[in-house]
C-alpha cells in the first residue's frame, strides 16, 4: 500500500478528511482487506492510548517545588524594578530619613529585650546559591546549594558539587 | 579580703552556672541520598525521624547515614566537626538556641549562616552529588538529658 | 486578604482572579492544585525527571508573568498546559541542534523499519490489567524517538489537530502526518512485542 493511502486512512481516524473524502475512505476500507486491517491496528491503538496515559507526579514535597518557582519570580521582579531606574531619592528623601530615624529607635529597643526570631543567611560560596525555606510541619528548615551560573542553571547539568559523598567503605560512622 | 570573696565568689559561681545552660548539644549527621539500594555495612539508613522528614520533602528513594556526630557546644566558642574528608563544619553557639554555621566542603567556604536549633527540629543544608544523587548535613540540638561528650 | 487555609476553598476563577491582581499565595494555591498535571506533561514529552522539573517550573514562573493576558478562554490548566508543551518543545528543539544526525535519525524521521512492518492483527493489549497496561504504554513511549513520541503526545493526549501540531513543532501537515502514523506503528509493535516478552 502506498504511503500516501496509509496516512488518509490515519487522517480519516482522527476527522482530519472532509466529508466528501471521509465516504471515499470509508468505501475502501470496506471493500480492501488490508486497508481495513490497517485501519483497525490504528483504531485499536487510539482507543488504548487516550484512555491510559500514566499520570506521573512532581517527585518532591509541595513546599520545596514552589520554593523554587518563588524564588526566580522574586529575582525577576526585582531586576524588572531595578531595570525602571528603582527609587526616585528626591523625592523620597526626606520620608526615608523619618522612617531610618524611627527605625534605628525601634531596633535598639528590641536589641534590649530579645535576639532577632529570623535565620539571617550571610553568605554562600561563589558561584552557588541558597534557597531556603521552612516547613512547619514537619518541624525542619531547608537550605538548598546549587550552582548558579546561567548555564548550569538545569540540576541535571550540575558540576561535580563541592560536598561529595566518601566511598562508603571509606566512612566513618559513630 | 573576705569581704572580696563573698562577693564575687557567687558572682563567679552564678556566671559558671549561667555559662553551662547556655551550652548547646548539638548532633550532625552527613547523609547520602540516592535512587540505588546500598547493602555495604557501611550504609546505614538514616533514622525514622530525619528518614521520614527526607522523603517528605525530596525524591531520593533511600537515605544513608555515613557520619553521625554530637559535640557540646560553649557559648561564644567555635568548634570544627569534620563531618568526611572534603567536608568540615565549624559551628559557633551564640545564644539562645542560635548557631553560626560554616559549610566547609573540600577546602572551600560554601555556606554560612545562623539558625535556630530546637532538640525538635533539624536544620537540613543540602545540594546536588554526581549520580544523581544529594549530599545533606542534618543539625539539631540535643536533648540535655541524652547529650554525649564529644569534642572534635 | 483571605488565609492561605481559605485560599483552597476558594473556586479557581476567584483564584486566577487574585492571583492576577498580584497575589502571589493565590497563585501559589494554583500551583499546588495543577503541579502534578503539568509535570507529567513535561515528564511525558521530555522522559527526564530533571528536565521535566525545570521545565514545569520555568512553565509557572512564565504563567505568573504572562497571568494577566489569560483570558479564560479555555481552562488554566489548558492554558498552562500549552505553556509547558511550548517550553518542551523548545528544549527538544535545542538539543536536536546539538545532537549529531545519524542515519538512525534520520531514518526515523522517513520510517525505516515501520515500513517494513507487517499490521499487528491481534490486540497486544487485550486481558492487562490497567495498571499493567499504563506501565506498557509508558515504557513503549520511552522508546520512541523525541520527534515521534512528540507528535504522540500532542495528538493523543492532548488532542491537538494536525494543524496545529505543525505550527507548535515548525514542521510540515505532511511531516506531522507521517511522523504520526510512524509513531503509531512503532508502538503498536512495542506493546506487541512487551507482549511477547512477558509470555516468554
Amino acid at each position: 500500500m502506498k504511503h500516501d493511502f496509509e496516512v488518509k486512512i490515519q487522517a480519516r481516524l482522527d476527522g482530519e478528511l472532509s466529508e466528501q473524502e471521509a465516504r471515499r475512505m470509508d468505501e475502501w476500507i470496506a471493500r480492501d482487506a488490508e486497508a481495513g486491517a490497517l485501519a483497525a491496528e490504528l483504531g485499536r491503538l487510539k482507543g488504548v492510548l487516550s484512555r491510559n496515559e500514566t499520570a506521573a507526579a512532581v517527585p518532591e514535597s509541595r513546599e520545596f517545588y514552589w520554593s523554587k518557582i518563588q524564588r526566580e519570580i522574586q529575582r525577576m521582579d526585582r531586576s524588572v524594578v531595578a531595570a525602571r531606574g528603582g527609587w526616585s531619592w528626591r523625592r523620597w528623601a526626606k520620608p526615608l530619613a523619618g522612617l531610618a530615624a524611627l527605625g534605628c529607635v525601634l531596633a535598639i529597643v528590641r536589641w534590649e529585650t530579645s535576639p532577632p526570631a529570623f535565620d539571617e543567611i550571610s553568605a554562600t560560596g561563589e558561584g552557588m546559591e541558597a534557597i531556603t525555606f521552612h516547613d512547619q510541619s514537619a518541624g525542619m528548615t531547608v537550605v538548598w546549594l546549587q550552582d548558579s551560573t546561567p548555564q548550569v542553571k538545569k540540576a541535571s547539568d550540575a558540576p561535580a558539587a563541592p560536598i561529595s559523598i566518601p566511598d562508603p567503605g571509606e566512612s566513618e560512622v559513630e | 579580703m573576705k569581704l572580696a570573696i563573698s562577693l564575687f565568689l557567687p558572682m563567679f559561681l552564678l556566671n559558671a552556672l549561667a555559662a553551662g545552660a547556655a551550652d548547646m548539644a548539638l548532633e550532625a549527621k552527613l547523609v547520602w541520598g540516592t535512587n540505588d539500594d546500598k547493602t555495604d555495612a557501611n550504609c546505614k539508613p538514616v533514622d525514622a525521624d530525619l528518614a521520614g522528614k527526607l522523603h517528605g520533602m525530596f525524591k531520593w528513594k533511600n537515605y544513608y547515614e555515613i557520619t553521625n556526630r554530637t559535640a557540646m557546644m560553649p557559648l561564644d566558642q567555635m568548634c570544627d566537626l569534620k563531618m568526611s574528608d572534603r567536608c568540615t563544619l565549624k559551628l559557633k553557639n551564640v545564644g539562645e538556641s542560635r548557631i553560626e554555621v560554616h559549610c566547609i566542603g573540600q577546602g572551600k567556604q560554601v555556606h554560612e549562616g545562623a539558625y535556630m536549633l530546637a532538640p525538635t527540629a533539624w536544620v537540613v543544608l543540602g545540594g546536588n552529588c554526581t549520580n544523581n544523587t544529594a549530599w545533606f548535613i542534618g543539625l539539631r540540638a540535643v536533648d540535655d538529658s541524652k547529650r554525649a561528650v564529644t569534642k572534635n | 486578604m483571605s488565609t492561605d487555609h481559605e485560599k483552597s476553598a476558594l473556586a479557581e476563577p476567584d483564584l486566577v482572579g487574585l492571583a492576577q491582581q498580584g497575589e502571589l499565595t493565590a497563585f501559589e494555591e494554583l500551583v499546588a492544585r495543577h503541579r502534578d498535571k503539568i509535570y507529567a506533561r513535561a515528564y511525558s514529552m521530555m522522559r527526564n525527571e530533571d528536565e521535566a522539573l525545570d521545565l514545569s517550573q520555568d512553565a509557572w514562573v512564565k504563567g505568573w508573568q504572562r497571568l494577566k493576558q489569560f483570558q479564560g478562554d479555555s481552562s488554566f490548566v489548558t492554558w498552562m498546559t500549552r505553556i509547558v508543551i511550548n517550553l518542551c518543545l523548545d528544549q527538544l528543539r535545542k538539543q536536536k541542534r546539538q545532537r549529531a544526525e545519524s542515519i538512525e535519525a534520520m531514518e526515523e524521521e522517513s520510517g525505516g523499519v515501520e515500513r517494513h512492518m507487517p499490521v499487528i492483527v491481534a490486540n497486544p493489549t487485550e486481558g492487562l490489567e490497567r495498571a499493567e497496561l499504563r506501565a506498557r504504554i509508558d515504557r513503549a513511549l520511552g522508546q520512541l524517538s523525541n520527534e515521534h513520541r512528540t507528535v504522540l503526545v500532542l495528538h493523543e493526549f492532548e488532542e491537538l489537530e494536525y494543524k496545529e501540531i505543525a505550527r507548535r513543532m515548525k514542521c510540515s501537515i505532511g511531516t506531522v502526518m507521517s511522523r504520526l502514523f510512524y509513531a503509531r506503528r512503532r508502538m503498536a509493535s512495542l506493546l506487541a512485542g512487551l507482549k511477547r516478552e512477558n509470555s516468554e
